[in-house]
């Protein structure tokens, strides 16, 4: 069987992301310029660790988005031909080299790493994004106002919080429940709450000047129910936004799982910061609660809520290797890191190097957003 | 000098890189005689705090020391290995910190970190008879059941009496030189006195050198034998007490003993003014419920005040003063009492009545870094309020604005963070932002209390022309019996939740009639000393030259 040299490999590697190389000079080019301008962000210059988190994070970023300029074979291509080949093997009929080897079925190991990135990608921060948005609009009441209302909701975070989390994705994942509208329910109160936070803040802002206020709603609910449609019930009047049930039913577990967390800290953070003298002179001016937490209280918990949320992406990402590890939600052809780990992990013995591309891939992604937010902290304790 | 026991040469600390000047200490000489107590004298900033830290070879980090020496006992103490400066630290040179309760370890009972001491630096002294000697020790800091003491813990003794535990270890080895970091300055006035008379009487018993740092010229005419100006890293002036408090020769000091505000109060109310008050108080009272019982925090605060007055609230901390303003804001809300602001009585108010009427009573806060919302520029702060009151977005502009200048802070801090102002521009925003209500009643809570003498003098100022030119009625709250001379119409001092003494400034100052206040006025540092003063037009003067030479530099 014809193959390349390790050499060849890595120089092969490297040509192929050449879209990623080119990417990361221009944006590192881009924030160094704009350093002074980009606040936290520009600051990470003054951490090793945290230029090492970014440029790992950024990596995948691009890899995800010139996905199809990158890869080498369709990532659903099989070749019952070269089935579990060692790195390097040379499709002779194609000319090209399976640069990490094959796995079972005879798919490219390169290329599906580089489109399981896609999936990664997609999910992690959007779900993250939701679970901030549940978190904080339900957080900085219970944080701000207290009383019963905090009392129940923390319950019930402490209840979500000591369940396994493993045994919950059963219960939520599974194939039966997909069929339910269990998994519409959940969306559907989740994507409420992104449109109910907007509208707090503007309400907030601009509750005195109804010019301003009304035209801004309207904006808001419009654009709210359009992706609502499109999201939760999968029927978008346009056709445009859609998304794959099996997906929604994991967006919706992994949001639910995460909030509870998110809320915690946020709800922490406002019990600190409620106590601030800025806070007591906006509360003597006369604003209304609302305006004090979404504008006195929140941007300055920003600093360990930026951190926070590069950590919660990296629970998340490994969150989508366990449930594809265990088959659950995603397609059984995916090319998701965690499914590669399970459709690869009985063929060690044989093809060492086998399980290593998605294995590595995921411990860099959130390897990279660890040391990250380890980067930010350090430059928002400075603040 | 001849009997100097310690010899600082030609000391230079650089700072980091990026700070607002290269040195923390730039070229500083100074002898300090044996037996003496020095003080040195300056504002925050000003370098005296990292001087003395180079005195026991212990600089921050982040600071360097580039050149000098500090010659003790025939050697240099930056040029001591570790273990030699561990038997010097503690035993020969002692030091004394700003608070006490966090120079006291909370975990281990108070006792036994004085005999920790005695067991690192005395080991003739058997374990069995350390108690004994920490016993002693204790009861020559005149500290009540020293036994009880010995075996609590740092939180469960008092400010004053923690600053006496920390005065007994670090007089446990009987040092040569003890270093004393502002150790007054966390504590109350009357705590203030006493721990300033024992470390008097100490010295007479321990003969030692002290070396105290303060910023409070008070203080110094209390203790110190010589002085020490710094400013700006350097040694401005030099020389005994008197010398130095009375006949200034350097133009800074000058300037900083002009700063300090008289024990003599300047106003005096027209007791006879029938118009309508600005604001009535009557019968406030504050219960905290606790596990334990209760506690009244404000026991039956009662007065009047009109347009354009001023009442000064004195008092120690825990007396109930700042419970008095958050009650009156309604930041907390009485337990009985009523508060009414012209003719409205403010405390029935609730929900959009009382969102409404806040911007008649507004406050300006303490603290001149945690009052600004670092988040958002100074304009949008003096707008906000502005616009709530159904101002258009150009009109509040314009008011913005004109606030700004007439806090003395032009049209550039419009669009700046709180980040880049110092803490007398910060107050002034928080002035400003008060006045941005067109309140008839402002509630000022300790508000000059954390700014440099200077700086507050200008607030003062300040407040005092915007006063005549707003005519609202100023409720002050201050611990420093100083201030509250220079601003107040009337002045009510409190002890225990309870306004134990009403009266005219003068009245209060002149005739008091409680005890507590009599305690109080004695125990203010330095009233025995009349600063000499500058006329306006000298102090003016001599501020554009510093300002001159310190652009040249």
């Amino acid at each position: 069987m014809e193959s390349i040299s390790t050499f060849e490999i890595w120089l092969t590697f490297f040509k192929q992301l050449w879209p990623v190389w080119l990417a990361l000079a221009i944006t590192f080019t881009a924030i160094y310029q704009w350093r002074a301008r980009l606040g936290v962000l520009g600051r990470i210059f003054d951490s090793p660790v945290g230029i090492v988190g970014l440029l790992i994070v950024l990596f995948w970023v691009f890899s995800a988005i010139f996905a199809d300029i990158i890869v080498l074979f369709d990532s659903l291509e099989q070749s019952g031909l070269y089935r579990r080949k060692p790195p390097g093997t040379m499709n002779v009929a194609r000319g090209i080299p399976y640069i990490f080897g094959t796995d079972t079925l005879g798919r490219d190991l390169f290329s599906r790493m580089i489109y399981g990135s896609q999936i990664v990608l997609l999910i992690a921060p959007a779900a993250s994004l939701v679970a901030y948005v549940v978190g904080i609009t339900l957080g900085l009441p219970a944080g701000y106002i207290g009383g019963k209302f905090d009392t129940v909701l923390s319950f019930l975070a402490n209840l979500v919080l000591a369940f396994p989390v493993i045994l919950l994705f059963y219960l939520l994942v599974a194939p039966g429940i997909r069929e339910t509208i269990l998994p519409n329910i959940m969306a559907g109160v989740f994507f409420i709450f992104p449109i109910l936070f907007a509208l707090m803040v503007v309400y907030s802002r601009f509750a005195e000047r109804l010019r301003v206020l009304i035209p801004s709603s309207i904006i808001i609910l419009a654009i709210g129910a359009w992706l609502y449609s499109g999201l939760v019930f999968n029927a978008d009047p346009l056709g445009i936004v859609a998304i794959d049930p099996g997906e929604l039913n994991i967006f919706a577990a992994v949001v639910f799982t995460t909030s509870p967390g998110v809320f915690r800290i946020v709800r922490g953070l406002t019990m600190d910061i409620r106590t601030r003298d800025y806070v007591a002179a906006a509360v003597t001016r006369g604003e209304n609660p609302l305006f004090v937490m979404i504008w006195e209280i929140l941007p300055n918990a920003r600093g360990p809520l930026i951190v926070d949320s590069c950590l919660r992406i990296g629970y998340v990402t490994i969150l989508l290797g366990t449930l594809g590890f265990f088959g659950l939600g995603m397609e059984p052809e995916s090319p998701d890191w965690g499914s590669m780990i399970n459709q690869t992990r009985s063929y060690i013995r044989l093809v060492p190097t086998i399980v290593l591309p998605a294995t590595l891939a995921l411990a860099s992604f959130v390897l990279g957003l660890n040391l990250l937010a380890d980067g930010l902290r350090e430059q928002s304790l400075k603040d | 000098m001849s009997d100097a026991i310690l010899e600082i040469r030609d000391l230079s600390i650089s700072l980091p890189k990026n700070a607002d000047r290269k040195y923390a200490v730039k070229d500083v000489n100074l002898d300090v005689a044996k037996g003496e107590i020095l003080c040195i004298v300056g504002e925050s900033g000003s370098g005296k705090s990292v001087m003395t830290s180079a005195i026991l070879n212990d600089v921050p980090d982040t600071l360097n020391i580039t050149s000098g020496s500090v010659e003790f006992d025939g050697q240099d103490i930056l040029k001591l290995s570790q273990i030699q400066l561990n038997k010097l630290r503690g035993a020969r040179i002692s030091m004394i910190y700003q608070e006490p309760m966090a120079a006291l370890n909370p975990s281990i009972r108070v006792g036994k970190q004085v005999d920790e001491v005695f067991a690192l630096h005395r080991p003739e002294i058997k374990s069995k008879d350390r108690k004994g000697e920490t016993l002693k020790l204790l009861n020559q800091m005149k500290l009540p059941t020293p036994e009880r003491i010995y075996a609590s813990y740092a939180h469960q003794v008092s400010g004053g009496q923690c600053q006496r535990i920390v005065i007994a270890m670090a007089l446990a080895c009987n040092p040569d030189i003890l270093i004393a970091d502002e150790p007054t300055t966390a504590l109350d006035v009357t705590t203030q006195a006493e721990i300033l008379r024992l470390i008097s009487d100490l010295k007479e018993v321990y003969k030692n050198t002290i070396i105290f740092i303060t910023h409070d010229f008070g203080v110094v005419t209390d203790i110190a034998d010589r002085v020490v100006v710094m400013c700006q890293g350097k040694i401005i002036e030099e020389g005994l007490k008197e010398e130095v408090l009375m006949t200034p020769k350097e133009p800074y000091t000058k300037l900083l003993v002009d700063a300090m505000p008289l024990l003599e109060t300047k106003r005096t109310p027209d007791q006879s003014r029938v118009d309508d008050p600005s604001v009535i108080v009557n019968e406030l009272h504050k219960i905290y419920k606790t596990r334990t019982g209760q506690v009244h925090a404000l026991n039956d605060a009662s007065f009047v005040l009109r347009k354009g007055e001023t009442l000064g609230v004195v008092g120690e901390s825990g007396s109930g003063k700042s419970t008095l303003a958050k009650t009156l804001i309604r930041l907390e809300e009485p337990t009985s009492g009523s508060v009414s602001i012209g003719q409205e009585n403010f405390l029935s108010l609730s929900g959009r009545g009382l969102i409404a009427s806040r911007k008649k009573i507004q406050m300006i806060f303490q603290d001149p870094f945690g009052s600004l919302n670092p988040s958002q520029t100074v304009g949008f702060m003096l707008m906000r309020g502005l616009e709530l009151q159904g101002v258009d977005t150009i009109e509040a502009k314009d008011r913005a604005i004109e606030l700004l200048q007439q806090v003395g802070l032009g049209e550039q801090a419009f669009k700046r963070k709180p980040r880049n102002f110092s803490g007398g521009q910060r107050q002034r925003i928080g002035i400003a932002r008060a006045l941005s209500m067109g309140p008839d009643v402002i509630v000022a809570d300790e508000c000059v209390s954390a700014l440099d003498l200077s700086v507050q003098k200008q607030v003062l100022l300040l407040l005092n022309d915007l006063q005549k030119t707003y005519q609202m009625a100023i409720i002050f709250i201050t611990h420093d019996l100083r201030v509250a001379a220079q601003v107040s119409d009337y002045i009510t001092v409190m002890e225990k939740g309870k306004m134990v003494e009403f009266g005219t400034a003068s009245d209060v100052f002149n005739q008091p009639k409680h005890e507590y206040t009599k305690r109080l006025l004695e125990a203010a540092p330095g009233r025995d000393w009349h600063p000499p003063r500058l006329s306006a037009e000298e102090a003016a003067e001599i501020a554009k030259s510093l300002e001159e030479s310190s652009l040249e530099q």
